[in-house]
C-alpha cells in the first residue's frame, strides 16, 4: 500500500492523489494508442506485404516459368505505379537475375545470393523476397488418380518497399500521442490545481484564522464563499469563537469580581494577620510573661519550701517531742508533694512551649539509671517491692545524650510503677536497640502493679489524665507524668510503646537513639565464679549480667551445696520474699560453716540489725553488705571487698560525711544559707557563706574549697555568672567541683550549667541526704560513711524503729517480770520517745497505753497493753510499709 | 441420365430380384467389402455396391493392420475398394477369388505383377479400373464439337504408347489427331501454345508423367486465351475451366461391378478380365461453353449421345 508522507502539504497530497492516477492513465493511453497505431501500420505493410506476394505468386509464375521477361518486366512496372515506392525484382529458380523494375535499389549482394525470406531492412528501405511457385488445379475427384509433383518452383520475386512514409507516419503517431498526452495532462494538472485550490484555499483561510484565535485573536472571523463541508466548518469555528469571547468576557467578569474579592479579603488578612501579629506578640509577651512568671513562681515557691522542708526536718531532728516530731514529718511529705507538684507543671509547661533543649553530652547510662533506682529503692523495700535494675552484659553504657532528661524518664516510670505497685516486682532492664538513624537503647520498666485497662491507654499521655478517675483518688498524683514522659521522648526522637494487662502488670518500652560515647570506666577483668542463692529468677538474671560484664562466671547454689567448692565467692539476692519465708540468717550462717570464701548479701534492708542479729552477724563474717537494686560499681567494689584477703577487716570507726571538707555557700536567702550551714557543720564540714557572686568570686581567690555549693539566683552577679566567671578565670578554685541550687529550671540557665565542666545542677528544695551524697560523689569521698546526726531517727530505716521497739519492749517485759516497774516506766518512756518517729498511729497508741498502764502501776493492764503491743509489733518485725527517710547508705 | 436411371431401377431391381432368387436357390453369396480408407467415396461405391446387390450377403470393413487374410475364409469373394485395400489383399496372397475396383489401370497392372510375383498359389483376380476408356473421350468430342476437325491430345511419357491407337480413334471419327508430349525436363508451355492454338478440342489424357496441375491450368489458360475447349477427366477438371469431362462416379463404379458380380454368380466367368466401369457421368461447364459459344442445349444430351454411341456395336 502507497503511503503517503504526512509531512506534505494538504495541497501537495490532494495534486498527488488526483495527479497519480491520471498521469498513470495518460501514459497508459498513450502507450496503448501509439501501440495500436504502430500495430495497424504493421498489420498494413504486413498486407501490402502479402498482398504483393499473393499477386506476384499469382501472376509471375507463367512468366517467369516461360522465362517471358517482357511479361515480368511489364509486371514490375505495373507493380511500382499500383504501390508508390515499392520496386520488383525476378530471380529464375537458380537465382539468376531476370528483370527489375526500373530504379531498383536491391544491393547486388543481396541479388546474387539466394537469402531466406525474411524482411530486411536497410535505411528507409524494406526489402524481402518470396518464393513464386508454379499453381495449378486441382484434376483429381478421389486419391487414387495418379499425379505429378506440383508446387514446382519458378522463380524469385524480390520486393522493395520504401518505408519513409510509414516511418513518417510513425513520427507522426508518435507526436500526435504525445502531444496528445501531454495535452491531457496538462489539463489534468490544471484542473487538479483548480480543483485543489477550491479545498485547500478555505483550509489555508481556517488555518489561519485558528492560528489568530490561538495568539488570542479572537476577533478574527473564518469566512468560505463555498457551502459544503468547510463552510459548516467555518461557521463552527465562529460559532466556537464566539462562545470564547462570550465565555473570555464572562471569565474576566468573575476574575475582576473575584479579583475585587481578593483584593477585600487580602485587605481583610491584611487586618487579620496585623490582628493575630498583635495577638501573636501579645501571646509572645503573655508567654514571656507566662515564663518569667512561672520562673519566677517557681522560685518563689521554691525557696519557701526549701526553707520549710529544711527547717521542718531540723525542727524534726532536734525537737524532743513526739508531736512535733510527727507534725514536722507531715509537713516535709507535704512539701515534697508541693515540690513534686511544682516540678511536674513546670517540667510540663516547658515542654509545651518547647523550649526544653537536650544537651548532648556523653555520660555513663547505669551511673544515670543508677541514680534514679537508688532514689526509690528505700520507698520499693518499703512496700515489699522487689526493685530490679538489669543491665545487659553486653550494652555499651557511654552514651551521648541528655541524661538529665533520661533519668527524669525513668524517674517518672519508676515512681509510677511504684506507686501503683502493691506486691511483687519493679524491674529496669537497659539493652541494647538499634534504631534507625544509629545505636540506641531500650529502656524496660516493668512492673506487677494494678495494670491499665484497654480502654485507657488512648488517654494515658495526655496531661492531666490518668487511667481512671479512681486512680487520682486513690493513689493521687497530677497526671503530668506520662505526658512529660511521652514529649521527652517524642523530643529525643525515641518511641515509647506501653503492654498491660489489667490486674497483671504493666510495661513501659522507650527505644531511643543515644549514640555512643567515649567509655570512662574499664572494669577489671576479675576471673572469677561465683554462686548465687536468690528467691527471683530475674534477680539472679540481673546479678549474673552484672558479673559477666564483671568476667565473672555465676552459678546458682545448689542446695546441696555439691558446687560450694568451686565456688570463690557467694552471693545472697535477699529478696523482700525471701526475707518473709525463708530462714535466711540460718542458711546463711550453716553455709558459712562448709566455706571460707567472701560472702556479698544483696538486701534492699539499710539496717542490718532488722535482718540479723549481732550474733547473727557475726557468725556470717567475713561478708560485705550491698543495697538493692545494686550499682555496678558498688558490686565491683563488694566483689573486690570479698575476695581480698584483708577485704573484710574490721569495720573503720564512723565517720561524718562530709569530715574535714571546706565548703563554700554562696546562698542569698537566709533560710536556705542557715539550713545549709546546718547541714554542712552536722556532716563534718567547715563553711564559708556569702550573700551574692561578687563576694563568692572574691572568696574562691583567696581560699581553696573541696566543694562550691552556689544558688543560681542572688543579687549582684548572679550565680550562672559567677559559675562561668570561675571556671574561666585562674584562681585557686578553677577545678573544684561545683553544685549549683536554684530553685527555678530556666532552660538558659540550663543550658548555660550544662556546658560547665564538673558542675550539676540540684534543685531546691534539696534532699539533705541526696545533697550529702552528690558532694561526696563530686569530690571523690566513699559514701561509707555515717549519716549527718542532725537527722539521727532519720538515718535509721522504719525496720530498725520497729527492732528498737521490740528490744525495749523485751526489756520493759523483762522489768515488769522482775517488778522493777521503775525500769519498766524508764523503758516505756523511751519508747515513746520514738513513737511519733514513723507516724504509725496504731503502735504508738499501744506505746502510749503501755507507757500509761506503766505510770499507773496497773499491772493487768500492764500485762495487756505488752501483750497488745506485742500482737502489734509482731508484722512490722518483717517490714512494715510506712514513711520512708530518703537516705540510702550502703552497709559495709 | 438421372431420368434415365430412374427408369433402369425397377428393371435392376427386377434382375436382382431374380439373382437372389437364384442365388437363393444356389445359395448366398458372400462379399467381403475392404475399403482403403474411410472417406466417403469409398463408403459410398460400397453403398452403391451393396444397393445393387441386395440379396448378396456382405461384410465391410476399412482396412487396416488387424485385417488378417484368414478373416475371408467364409467369403466367396473379396471387393478391394481403392488402391490401399488392393494392395493390402493381394500382398496377403489371398485364396478367394479377388475384385479390385476404384483403382487406376496403372496402378492396377503394377500391383498384379507384384502379386504374380509374390504368391505362389494364385487365385482369380481382376478389377473395374477408375479411369475411362480412349474410345468414350473421342465419342464425347463428337458431340461435343461435331464440326471439329482436329482434335490436339496432350501426351505424357505412358500415354505416348497408346498414341496409334488414338489416331485410330480418330481417323474412325473423322478428326484430325494433334498431339504434345510433354515431359518433366520440358518447358510445357512451348509445346502446349501450339496445340491448342492448331486444334478444335484439346483432349489432355490422364498421365502422371505429363498432366499436373500446372500443366492442366495452364492448358484452360491457353484454350481460353485461344477459344478451344478442352475435354476433362474428372469432375474437378469441368470445375476448373474444362468444357466437359467424362469420369465414373462411385455409384458408376459400384453400379458397374455389382453387374460383374451378379455376372460372376451366374457362373458365366466374365468377371475375371479387367475393365473399365461400364457406368459413367458427364459433367459440363455451362460458363464455359458460354464462354466458348458453344449452345447450351447441346450439352445436355451428351450423356444420352454417349451412352448411346457405346451401345452400338
Amino acid at each position: 500500500m502507497i503511503s503517503i508522507p504526512a509531512k506534505l502539504s494538504i495541497q501537495t497530497r490532494l495534486l498527488l492523489a488526483i495527479l497519480i492516477p491520471i498521469l498513470t492513465l495518460t501514459l497508459l493511453m498513450a502507450l496503448y494508442t501509439i501501440n495500436a497505431r504502430n500495430s495497424d501500420l504493421d498489420r498494413r505493410l504486413d498486407v501490402i506485404i502479402e498482398n504483393l506476394r499473393i499477386y506476384i505468386t499469382a501472376n509471375a509464375d507463367l512468366a517467369l516459368y516461360s522465362g517471358n521477361l517482357e511479361a515480368l518486366k511489364s509486371l514490375a512496372e505495373e507493380l511500382s505505379t499500383f504501390v508508390e515506392g515499392t520496386y520488383i525484382a525476378f530471380q529464375d529458380s537458380h537465382g539468376q537475375l531476370l528483370t527489375s523494375s526500373d530504379g531498383f535499389p536491391v544491393p547486388k549482394t543481396y541479388l546474387t545470393e539466394i537469402t531466406p525470406e525474411q524482411p530486411h531492412i536497410e535505411g528507409p528501405l524494406l526489402y524481402f523476397r518470396t518464393a513464386v511457385l508454379l499453381s495449378g488445379i486441382d484434376l483429381n475427384d478421389y486419391g487414387e488418380e495418379a499425379e505429378r509433383a506440383t508446387e514446382e518452383l519458378a522463380g524469385w520475386a524480390i520486393f522493395t518497399i520504401d518505408l519513409t512514409s510509414f516511418q513518417q507516419e510513425r513520427r507522426e503517431i508518435l507526436v500526435s500521442a504525445l502531444v496528445i498526452t501531454f495535452s491531457g495532462l496538462m489539463a489534468a494538472v490544471l484542473a487538479a490545481i483548480l480543483v485543489s485550490q477550491t479545498i485547500v484555499l478555505p483550509i489555508r483561510g481556517l488555518t489561519r484564522t485558528v492560528r489568530k484565535l490561538e495568539q488570542g485573536n479572537l476577533n478574527a472571523a473564518a469566512s468560505v464563499n463555498s457551502e459544503d463541508e468547510l463552510k459548516v466548518l467555518a461557521d463552527g469555528i465562529n460559532r466556537l469563537t464566539a462562545a470564547i469571547i462570550e465565555g473570555r468576557e464572562n471569565l474576566e467578569q468573575r476574575i475582576k469580581t473575584a479579583t475585587e474579592q481578593l483584593h477585600e479579603t487580602l485587605a481583610d488578612l491584611q487586618q487579620k494577620n496585623r490582628e493575630l501579629e498583635d495577638a501573636r506578640r501579645q501571646s509572645e509577651m503573655a508567654n514571656q510573661a507566662k515564663s518569667e512568671f512561672l520562673a519566677r513562681m517557681s522560685h518563689e515557691l521554691r525557696t519557701p519550701i526549701t526553707s520549710i522542708q529544711g527547717f521542718a526536718r531540723l525542727l524534726n531532728a532536734s525537737s524532743p517531742n513526739q508531736n512535733d516530731r510527727q507534725y514536722c514529718t507531715v509537713i516535709d511529705q507535704a512539701a515534697d508533694q508541693l515540690l513534686t507538684l511544682i516540678n511536674d507543671i513546670l517540667d510540663f509547661s516547658k515542654l509545651q512551649s518547647n523550649t526544653v533543649l537536650l544537651q548532648h553530652q556523653s555520660f555513663d547510662l547505669a551511673d544515670c539509671i543508677e541514680q534514679v533506682t537508688s532514689l526509690f529503692s528505700q520507698a520499693a523495700q518499703e512496700k515489699g517491692l522487689e526493685l530490679i535494675l538489669d543491665i545487659a552484659p553486653s550494652l555499651q553504657l557511654a552514651r551521648t545524650g541528655d541524661k538529665n532528661r533520661i533519668r527524669q524518664i525513668v524517674n517518672n516510670l519508676l515512681s509510677n510503677a511504684i506507686k501503683f505497685t502493691a506486691q511483687g516486682t519493679v524491674r529496669i532492664a537497659l539493652e541494647e536497640g538499634q534504631q534507625d538513624n544509629g545505636p540506641g537503647v531500650t529502656i524496660r520498666v516493668c512492673d506487677t502493679g494494678i495494670g491499665i485497662k484497654q480502654t485507657s491507654r488512648d488517654s494515658l499521655f495526655q496531661a492531666f489524665s490518668q487511667a481512671d478517675t479512681s486512680i487520682s483518688r486513690q493513689y493521687g498524683g497530677t497526671g503530668l507524668g506520662l505526658s512529660i514522659v511521652k514529649n521527652l521522648v517524642d523530643l529525643m526522637d525515641g518511641e515509647i510503646d506501653i503492654s498491660s494487662e489489667w490486674g497483671q502488670g504493666t510495661e513501659f518500652v522507650i527505644r531511643m537513639p543515644l549514640a555512643e560515647g567515649d567509655p570512662k570506666i574499664a572494669w577489671p577483668a576479675q576471673t572469677l565464679h561465683a554462686l548465687v542463692y536468690h528467691c527471683s529468677d530475674q534477680a539472679y538474671t540481673a546479678v549474673s549480667h552484672a558479673l559477666t560484664r564483671f568476667s565473672i562466671t555465676s552459678q546458682v547454689a545448689q542446695p546441696d551445696l555439691s558446687n560450694l567448692g568451686k565456688a570463690d565467692l557467694v552471693l545472697f539476692c535477699l529478696s523482700p520474699d525471701c526475707q518473709q519465708h525463708d530462714d535466711f540468717p540460718g542458711r546463711i550462717i550453716q553455709l558459712r560453716k562448709h566455706t571460707d570464701c567472701g560472702f556479698i548479701i544483696l538486701t534492699p534492708v539499710t539496717n542490718l540489725h532488722n535482718l540479723f542479729s549481732e550474733d547473727e552477724l557475726r557468725q556470717i563474717r567475713p561478708a560485705v553488705f550491698v543495697p538493692c537494686p545494686p550499682s555496678l560499681a558498688a558490686l565491683n567494689k563488694a566483689v573486690v571487698n570479698a575476695t581480698a584477703p584483708d577485704a573484710i577487716a574490721p569495720q573503720e570507726p564512723k565517720r561524718k560525711p562530709l569530715q574535714g571538707m571546706n565548703v563554700l555557700i554562696a546562698e542569698d536567702n537566709q533560710f536556705t544559707s542557715l539550713l545549709l550551714e546546718t547541714l554542712m557543720e552536722n556532716s563534718g564540714a567547715s563553711y564559708i557563706t556569702v550573700t551574692n557572686g561578687n563576694d563568692t568570686i572574691t572568696v574562691i581567690e583567696k581560699e581553696p574549697f573541696d566543694i562550691l555549693l552556689i544558688d543560681v539566683h542572688m543579687p549582684g552577679k548572679n550565680g550562672v555568672d559567677a559559675i562561668a566567671e570561675i571556671r574561666r578565670g585562674n584562681t585557686l578554685n578553677r577545678s573544684t567541683p561545683i553544685i549549683a541550687l536554684t530553685a527555678d529550671i530556666l532552660l538558659e540557665e540550663e543550658q548555660a550549667l550544662g556546658a560547665i565542666d564538673d558542675c550539676q545542677l540540684l534543685l531546691k528544695p534539696f534532699n539533705e541526704d541526696y545533697l550529702i551524697e552528690c558532694i561526696s560523689k563530686a569530690v571523690g569521698l566513699p559514701l561509707s560513711v555515717q549519716k549527718p546526726t542532725a537527722s539521727l531517727h532519720r538515718n535509721t530505716s522504719e525496720s530498725q524503729y520497729i527492732a528498737e521497739l521490740n528490744r525495749l519492749l523485751d526489756a520493759a517485759k523483762a522489768a515488769i517480770t522482775a517488778g522493777d516497774l521503775e525500769d519498766a516506766r524508764a523503758q516505756t518512756h523511751q519508747m515513746a520517745g520514738i513513737a511519733g518517729v514513723y507516724n504509725i498511729t496504731d503502735l504508738e497508741q499501744q506505746i502510749l497505753d503501755l507507757h500509761q498502764a506503766v505510770k499507773g502501776k496497773d499491772v493487768p493492764a500492764i500485762e495487756q497493753a505488752a501483750e497488745n503491743m506485742a500482737q502489734a509489733l509482731a508484722p512490722s518485725l518483717r517490714l512494715t510499709p510506712g514513711n520512708s527517710t530518703r537516705v540510702s547508705l550502703p552497709f559495709s | 441420365m438421372a431420368h434415365r436411371q430412374r427408369m433402369l431401377k425397377p428393371i435392376r431391381r427386377l434382375l436382382l430380384l431374380m439373382c437372389c432368387a437364384w442365388n437363393t436357390h444356389a445359395g448366398a453369396t458372400r462379399l467381403l467389402l475392404i475399403l482403403s480408407s474411410d472417406q466417403p467415396y469409398y463408403r459410398q461405391t460400397a453403398a452403391s455396391l451393396q444397393e445393387n446387390l441386395p440379396d448378396v450377403f456382405s461384410h465391410q470393413t476399412v482396412v487396416n493392420s488387424a485385417y488378417q487374410p484368414a478373416t475371408s475364409g467364409n467369403h466367396d469373394m473379396i471387393v478391394a475398394i481403392g488402391t490401399k485395400a488392393t494392395k493390402k489383399v493381394l500382398y496377403s496372397c489371398p485364396s478367394t477369388p479377388t475384385l479390385s475396383i476404384f483403382i487406376p489401370r496403372t496402378t492396377f497392372e503394377s500391383l498384379l505383377e507384384i502379386y504374380h510375383g509374390q504368391c505362389q498359389d494364385k487365385t482369380r483376380v481382376s478389377s473395374v479400373y477408375l479411369d475411362q476408356p480412349l474410345h468414350r473421350f473421342f465419342n464425347l468430342a463428337k458431340h461435343l464439337k461435331p464440326n471439329a476437325k482436329s482434335l490436339g491430345v496432350v501426351l505424357g511419357p505412358a500415354s505416348t504408347q497408346q498414341l496409334q491407337q488414338l489416331e485410330a480413334l480418330a481417323q474412325q471419327r473423322g478428326l484430325i489427331l494433334k498431339h504434345a508430349a510433354i515431359t518433366d525436363r520440358d518447358n510445357p508451355i512451348a509445346a502446349l501454345r501450339p496445340l491448342v492454338v492448331k486444334s478444335d478440342l484439346v483432349l489432355p489424357l490422364p498421365d502422371e508423367g505429363a498432366i499436373n496441375r500446372a500443366v492442366a491450368k495452364w492448358v484452360l489458360n491457353l484454350s481460353f486465351q485461344n477459344k478451344t475447349p478442352v475435354i476433362g477427366f474428372s469432375h474437378a477438371y469441368a470445375e476448373a475451366g474444362a468444357v466437359a469431362a467424362l469420369f465414373s462416379s462411385p455409384e458408376d463404379i459400384g453400379l458397374s461391378t455389382s453387374r460383374l458380380i451378379a455376372a460372376w454368380a451366374e457362373g458365366n466367368g466374365r468377371i475375371w478380365t479387367p475393365r473399365h466401369p461400364k457406368h459413367f457421368t458427364i459433367k459440363t461447364n455451362l460458363f464455359v461453353s458460354r464462354s466458348l459459344g458453344l449452345h447450351p442445349a447441346d450439352l445436355k444430351g451428351l450423356q444420352q449421345q454417349v451412352e448411346h454411341m457405346e451401345q452400338q456395336p
